[in-house]
């Protein structure tokens, strides 16, 4: 594929028509800033405003007002200082691993067809959701000493491999969690990848492996970085799986942030600390979105109104490409479906020995629950409606963000997306904090306990909303909407029927994404939720901390059926939204547009 | 109105014009949010007694037993247990609550004797008035650890080592603390961060009462390579040992009772090395600010009664702190009190423990 062509759409370089470059953008509207008042008053109240009185602890001083001594003083400490150097470098190799292992699943997903896609599409998004401590379980059972994996391992090769309890499975349980987010938001981006540019480049002699990397590589690049910097924050983060499957020799900022808050009491340090790792975090995604402006082919990538073709796994020629790919839909199938099918069976094992339906009579009985006035079975209501509330307001709003800032200039750009990711890099000890002080003053106090979790919740999976859809708005061809303009349409009209169909694949990502987000949270949920509500992850480690075992991995399986339903539900709407989308005109693009997934 | 606005998007839906539905019922739905929130909620008539406490006391111990009991004897009162955590998230809780202006606990239930002195300083409690709280008096005195006169003990427990029969003839079992550090146990001990968890917490101060400080460093570089793991919780640590990950793990002194009890068989056995095991008392004080200060001492002391005191070792797997309540037929046999029980004093590890944990964090990454 001649290069020449692309360089033509490089940054310096003029605008075609219907892009809208740095010099050409369009003047402010105010709905436009209406729709970025909405997002911006309620990440201010329900999570910047609490936030900051949190934080701010860790920059007074008895007497002395503001004072960076604390700050000054951790930064100096040894300790502290290898803390960060390992959390960086954490984070950077799990973000890496999952982005290695998120993008060809992306591939396989967008690309692909074969059969069970849609379920093996809903399964892979399900470690999102699992509670830490059942990867944990799930992990042993295949990396333990006596694991699945280790076994298969040992009678394959002879010799012994030890996985759990080293740096490894903290890597490999990242990249478990965030793999799946990577996946999907580039899966998103790749779906809506023009085929004309694809066939253009083959047609000129290119190989695929040319084509991928000056066509489909470019195009995706911006979506990798995106899902990449989600799986950054998150593993920044990380801190139960860290102790959990590495052990405590491996300890990240936020083990230090949880001693200093909850065991020591120190709310100064802790707040200084949060400070910090959110301020790393946060510059380490900075660099990285800085990055993808430089490297993205930001407005080559129009969408198209066709859409590519997903070829069978079995089609093609024979070769290298579907040995890779059949190696690839293996390695997945072990690597996703292992712990999870290990938690499965964990369920079915009778603590006596034997295989058994103890586990699932325990959690269905309502005798066990007296104690919190709950059946686990409203586990699933309620879990079920917090993360429909939750993904639909954070899609809204979200969504009403990354529209309105493609149009009108407050701040610098990045700066703003930097902005709508903090609710993500902030230590969960910090957030469970701000968020009970969110709600104590006027006129919030009125808000009932599950609203409020409802709505932390929100700022959560915002900006997981933000990552998925700003890729494929970028990407959006404007000029359609506009044409839509020009014949009459009204902007809401024009962007309900035009816009919004392209876009879909994004929306339902987020959608996904913040669904995944609200049903796996558990600090918000604890700290604000009244005393007797249970939602799956809640009841998982209830079970836990009884000592029932097999009860917990129950739970954990119905946790599993119910978000997986719930994934392959949301699925199953994008592609109703996406199939009235492709029956809508124009219809010469229909005739050569193919089968569809 | 939620009726409404589904209703809305789902004709809309119908006309064949989805997509063009997706952002009105976004809207809708925010508008939904708006209103939901203008509902006031219904005051509840009953007189409510807000008891915090730790997770486990809720989910598996005697909280539900605890609850009827209480409303049996005092009709119209409504005990609600809040269960933010494990103990020390629970005692957090209420003290992020006050310092976020105000809390809903009347009761805390669970605090650590070693944690008592640093929430004293705090002003986390109300004094008690002994007079009532009559079941005091069967409270044995060494068990009444805060002199101060906020705290008041309701079970004690002992950290100890436990180890799997199958895999270690009981014979060939650690004696000493010093044993663990032979290099024939390489890779073969489970323990828990002492920062986040409990028991990880009592091993800790008990190599710190054994070897002093600062010898207790030097005691856990000699001890880390025998350990497999250090996990974040009791929860992953025992899971670990159950699957064989290794044979010896740190835990309490009444778990092969459990095992007997609940899972009949005794293949996990206590270990007491040198007749020690370290002690942890569960206190439970009332906490400044409540409007319920008479039903707060009349919980306290329900609590202590032997009654409430006989449900503790079958549901909390803890000792009862009444002298007078019997424990199951099993725990005579199976459940272990140390004959040299460990501890140090709560004031003492207050002054000390950040620099401890910071000791130790090195020590074990050394």
């Amino acid at each position: 594929m001649p290069r020449f062509l692309f360089n033509l759409h490089r940054k310096g370089a003029p605008p075609l028509p219907g892009q809208h470059g740095s010099g050409a953008r369009p003047r402010p509207q105010w709905s436009a800033w209406l729709l970025a008042a909405l997002p911006a008053l309620f990440l201010a109240f329900f999570f910047y405003l609490p936030i900051l009185e949190v934080l701010s602890r860790g920059f007074r001083q008895p007497g002395a007002g503001f004072s960076l001594a604390v700050v000054r003083g951790l930064l100096a400490d040894p300790y502290i200082q290898r803390l960060i150097r390992f959390t960086s470098m954490q984070a950077l190799a799990s973000a890496g691993l999952s982005a290695l292992i998120g993008v060809p699943l992306a591939y396989l997903l967008a690309r692909k067809e074969f059969p069970g896609r849609r379920l093996a599409s809903a399964l892979t998004m399900v470690p999102f959701v699992l509670p830490t401590i059942t990867v944990a379980l799930g992990f042993m059972l295949m990396y333990g000493t006596n694991g699945w994996f280790t076994r298969a391992f040992r009678w394959l090769t002879g010799s012994e491999l030890r996985i759990l309890h080293s740096l490894w499975a903290i890597l490999l349980a990242h990249a478990f969690y965030n793999a799946p987010v990577v996946a999907r938001v580039v899966q998103a981006a790749w779906e809506q990848v023009d085929p004309h540019l694809e066939e253009s480049a083959r047609v000129l002699g290119a190989t695929p492996w040319g084509v991928f990397r000056d066509v489909t590589l470019p195009t995706i690049l911006p979506a990798v970085l995106s899902g990449t910097a989600l799986a950054f924050i998150y593993c920044f983060m990380s801190f139960p799986i860290v102790l959990a499957l590495g052990g405590a020799r491996y300890s990240t900022l936020e083990v230090e942030i949880y001693t200093q808050v909850h065991v020591l009491w120190d709310y100064e340090t802790g707040a200084a600390l949060a400070a910090i790792q959110a301020t790393l975090s946060l510059a380490f995604v900075y660099a990285m979105l800085k990055l993808q402006g430089d490297a993205g082919l930001a407005g080559l990538a129009r969408s198209s109104l066709r859409r590519m073709r997903r070829t069978p796994v079995w089609e093609g020629k024979p070769g290298a490409g579907p040995v890779l790919t059949a190696a690839f839909m293996l390695f997945a199938a072990v690597f996703f479906l292992g712990p999870i099918a290990a938690v499965v069976w964990h369920s079915l094992r009778n603590p006596g020995g034997g295989l058994g339906l103890d586990g699932y009579a325990r959690i269905l009985s309502v005798q066990h629950s007296a104690t919190v006035g709950n059946t686990p079975l409203s586990a699933v209501a309620n879990s079920l409606r917090f993360g429909a509330f939750a993904s639909l307001i954070a899609v809204a709003l979200g969504g009403a963000f990354s529209y309105s800032t493609l149009r009108i200039r407050l701040l610098r750009r990045t700066w703003l997306e930097i902005l709508a990711l903090a609710p993500i890099a902030v230590s969960s000890v910090a957030l469970g904090f701000g968020a009970l002080l969110a709600f104590r003053k006027e006129p919030f106090t009125a808000i009932p306990p599950d609203w409020r979790v409802i709505l932390i919740h929100a700022a959560l999976g915002f900006p997981f909303v933000v990552r998925s859809v700003r890729p494929v708005l970028a990407n959006l061809d404007r000029s359609l909407g506009e044409a839509a303009r020009t014949l009459g349409a009204g902007p809401l009209k024009a962007f309900c029927t035009v816009e919004l169909p392209l876009i879909a694949g994004g929306v339902f990502v987020a959608l996904t994404l913040a669904f995944g987000i609200s049903v796996s949270e558990m600090s918000a949920t604890m700290m604000l939720a009244r005393p007797s509500l249970v939602t799956m992850p809640v009841g998982v480690y209830r079970f836990l901390s009884s000592r029932e075992f097999q009860a917990a991995s129950a739970m954990a399986v119905l946790l599993i059926l119910v978000t997986g339903g719930a994934f392959l539900l949301i699925e199953g709407a994008s592609r109703w939204i996406q199939r009235a989308r492709d029956s809508e005109p124009p219809r010469q693009n229909r005739a050569r547009g193919g089968q569809r997934g | 109105m939620l009726s409404f606005s589904l209703h809305r998007s789902r004709d809309l839906a119908g006309s064949g014009r989805l997509a063009g539905a997706v952002l009105p019922a976004l809207v809708s739905a925010v508008v939904t949010l708006v209103l939901v929130f203008s509902t006031p909620l219904a005051a509840s008539a009953q007189q409510k007694l807000y008891v915090y406490t730790y997770d486990s006391f809720v989910s598996w111990g005697p909280a539900s037993d605890f609850e009827a009991g209480f409303e049996a004897l005092y009709p119209g009162v409504d005990v609600v247990f809040v269960a933010p955590g494990d103990a020390g998230e629970a005692v957090a809780r209420v003290i992020q609550e006050l310092e976020a202006g105000g809390t809903d606990a009347d009761v805390l239930l669970g605090i650590a004797d070693t944690q008592v002195p640093k929430a004293l300083a705090r002003g986390l409690f109300e004094p008690y008035d002994p007079a009532l709280i009559p079941n005091l008096a069967n409270v044995p005195g060494e068990l009444i650890f805060d002199e101060t006169g906020h705290v008041v003990p309701f079970d004690h427990g002992y950290i100890t080592l436990v180890y799997d029969s199958e895999r270690i003839d009981p014979s060939e079992a650690p004696k000493t603390l010093e044993d663990l550090t032979d290099p024939k146990w390489r890779g073969q001990i489970i323990m828990m961060d002492p920062r986040t968890s409990s028991p990880g917490h009592a091993f800790l101060m008990w190599t710190i009462a054994k070897y002093g400080d600062p010898g207790f460093v030097e005691y856990w570089e000699r001890l880390s390579p025998n350990l497999l793991t250090i996990t974040g919780g009791w929860t992953e640590a025992y899971n670990y040992f159950l699957e064989g990950e290794a044979p010896i793990v740190v835990s309490y002194s009444t778990d092969t009772a459990y095992s007997v009890t609940v899972e009949g068989t005794d293949r996990q056995r206590v270990l007491t090395p040198e007749g020690e095991g370290y002690r942890q008392i569960e206190g439970m004080g009332i906490v400044r600010g409540t409007d319920q200060r008479e039903l707060a001492h009349a919980f306290i002391n329900y609590v202590l009664s032997v009654e409430a005191q006989e449900k503790i070792p079958p549901t909390n797997w803890m000792f009862p702190a009444n002298r007078n309540a019997a424990v199951p037929e099993n725990w005579e046999i199976y459940a272990v009190i140390p004959e040299r029980p460990v501890y140090l004093a709560p004031e003492e590890i207050e002054a000390n423990e950040a620099r401890w944990l910071r000791l130790w964090a090195t020590a074990i990454s050394r």
